[in-house]
């Protein structure tokens, strides 16, 4: 692909993640209690995926597919957004997002286009190492991807460390697991709730394949999973965001929830 | 080591040996069949699969939470994986069992071994008592607590071929005398009559039905008697066989190698408060084990032997008189 191909990609994706933005902005509007920040800083990770990258969503089993996983399940409103993208979720859908005829608050596998219900952190890799242990034993480990994707602050949670050591035992190749480092997490900066250490270093002693990128930059991490395919062992994306990112206001406090007074401009 | 056929399984050893057995079994029958385990492989006899089938078993390590949602991740992508680990230390996961393997109705079979006090020597931190109320809450779960190794055997083999979606399976570890007809069906959420009785019904399940068999037989020396009734499937309750019972006795008697809230005694009375208000008490653990060389030293302190079974029944019938 030459460069001006791949620059003409890369502003479609920004156009995409754009109208998302503005989604989840709305969905932040119409129900308060939506996580704007976290779903802002996972946007363009989510628009890559889908959109630079490409998923295959079904098979004739499901091991012949792509499997992604939220295990960040807060960040809901950033996949409901893409999915809209994608016309899987129908844009007036996003309207009732938590209301009682509406979109769940946390990913749910009735949606379509969620594969797997969410919410309660610290699971996602788990569940991400059996599906790819049914790939491994239907022999499409190497045509499939299964992308889960962590928040920093879900790092806190002893059973991802569990399942770091597990999917690098069995060389789970097909897992690619994906931080979203925002440095924030509900009570705070992920630094001043609890002590993250190196994460780079967590993950590597483990024996993990470690890529850090910026998780703005569609150019950067597209390349980090194109080296995963190849990397022949488990590997983590570390992707440095901004919580709130291409919301000002939000972005300079780093806060979750918006007002509807600030965000006015912004969804239009 | 030969997994035994399904309708008449024999040789089959303590009940931790024929949950091991039927998996023998099922993973000749079935290739969809994954079992996993958290370091427990050799205890709980997932061994034996594991070195049948290699690649079809995975030893998680001492990580109950990531096998739990391993397993759940087999079912998603389309296996039927057996979870093995000690009752006790498979409550670890609970809340990954209500969030994740019961939430989406995953095909995940969770085989609890060493429950109750059957892991005597290991004392109260390896002694579950609370994991049938647990368990029994969870909204898509079934329940299963065969009472020995023929009908442990069985109930294995009929879940899966009869459940697609979470079951707790729950076993002791050595202690487990015959107390079921090695040839008969097995049916799951049908209640299993092991004596007739007309004064007194006792329901259990698990090995303890070995002590209850025989205090019905001593009760029966002193002009009572006692119905004896397997309820080895706890979820879906057999609540018209309850009914039955409760009726034609008059007066029910769980005993449980459990702490009697929320387990066989909150089932029991739950569904006869309901369908039919009868008197009913439980026989049940008294509080935390803790070591002992046999597992029939902690029935006795905690009143579950034939013959202290048999005496709290006398004291209640004697009670319902005066």
């Amino acid at each position: 692909m030459g460069g001006d191909a791949l620059g003409i990609r890369l502003e479609r994706l920004h156009e995409i993640a754009r109208r998302a933005r503005r989604r989840v902005v709305r969905m932040g509007v119409v129900e308060r209690s939506v996580h704007v920040g976290a779903s802002l800083s996972v946007l363009d990770i989510l628009v890559a995926i889908y959109f630079g990258r490409g998923l295959r969503r079904s098979g004739e089993k499901p091991t012949e597919r792509d499997w992604l996983i939220l295990s960040k399940g807060h960040a809901v409103p950033a996949l409901y957004a893409v999915l809209a993208e994608a016309g899987v979720i129908p844009e007036e859908k996003l309207e009732k997002i938590r209301a009682i005829d509406g979109l769940e608050g946390h990913p749910d596998f009735t949606t379509s286009g969620v594969d797997v219900s969410t919410g309660s952190l610290g699971q996602g890799l788990s569940i991400a190492a059996g599906i790819a242990y049914a790939m491994r034993l239907d022999g499409t480990e190497d045509r499939h991807r299964v992308y889960v994707i962590l928040g920093d602050g879900e790092l806190d949670e002893g059973q991802v460390w569990e399942a770091a050591a597990t999917v690098s035992h069995l060389g789970l190749r097909s897992v690619v697991a994906i931080v979203d480092v925002n440095g924030f997490q509900l009570d705070g900066p992920v630094e001043a709730v609890k002590t993250k250490g190196d994460l780079a270093a967590r993950w590597r002693s483990l024996g993990w394949s470690v890529i850090e990128v910026d998780g703005h930059d569609y150019e950067m991490f597209l390349e980090a999973l194109r080296a995963a395919d190849v990397a022949g062992r488990p590997t983590v994306v570390l992707a440095y965001t901004r919580r709130g990112k291409g919301l000002g206001f939000l972005e300079a406090s780093g806060g979750q929830h918006i007002d509807p007074k600030h965000a006015g401009s912004f969804t239009e | 080591m030969q997994g035994a056929s399904p309708s008449s399984p024999g040789g089959l050893g303590t009940i931790r040996d024929a949950v091991g057995k039927a998996l023998l079994y099922l993973g000749d029958a079935d290739p969809d069949v994954v079992v996993v385990t958290a370091d427990v492989a050799r205890s709980t006899r997932t061994a034996w699969f594991g070195e049948r089938f290699p690649e079809r078993f995975v030893n998680i390590g001492i990580s109950e939470q990531d096998l739990v949602d391993f397993a759940a991740g087999l079912a998603l992508a389309g296996k039927r994986p057996y979870a093995a680990a000690f009752a006790m230390f498979m409550m670890r996961a609970w809340e990954q069992i209500r969030n994740t393997v019961d939430r989406m109705r995953l095909d995940v079979k969770l085989v609890a071994t060493h429950s109750g006090f059957s892991d005597h020597g290991d004392g109260a931190s390896h002694q579950s008592l609370e994991d049938i109320a647990l368990m029994r809450v969870l909204h898509n779960m079934t329940v299963v607590v065969p009472a020995d190794p023929p009908q442990a055997y069985k109930a294995l083999v009929r879940v899966h071929e009869q459940v697609r979606g979470p079951v707790y399976f729950r076993v002791g570890r050595d202690y487990s005398p015959l107390v079921t007809d090695p040839g008969a069906e097995y049916r799951l959420g049908r209640l299993e009559i092991l004596r007739d009785g007309s004064d007194v019904a006792l329901v259990s399940a698990g090995p303890l039905l070995a002590q209850v068999l025989e205090a019905a037989r001593m009760l029966g020396e002193r002009g009572v008697s006692a119905a004896v009734a397997n309820l080895h499937t706890v979820k879906p309750l057999d609540e018209e066989g309850l009914e039955r019972l409760a009726r034609a006795t008059g007066l029910v008697v769980v005993v449980e190698e459990h702490l009697p809230r929320g387990g066989l005694f909150g089932a029991v009375a739950e569904a006869l408060a309901q369908r039919y208000p009868a008197p009913v008490y439980p026989v049940a653990a008294r509080g935390y084990g803790h070591s002992a060389r046999s597992v029939l030293d902690l029935y006795r302190e905690h009143g579950l032997l034939a013959e202290q079974i048999a005496r709290r029944v006398l004291e209640l019938l004697a009670g319902r008189e005066g």
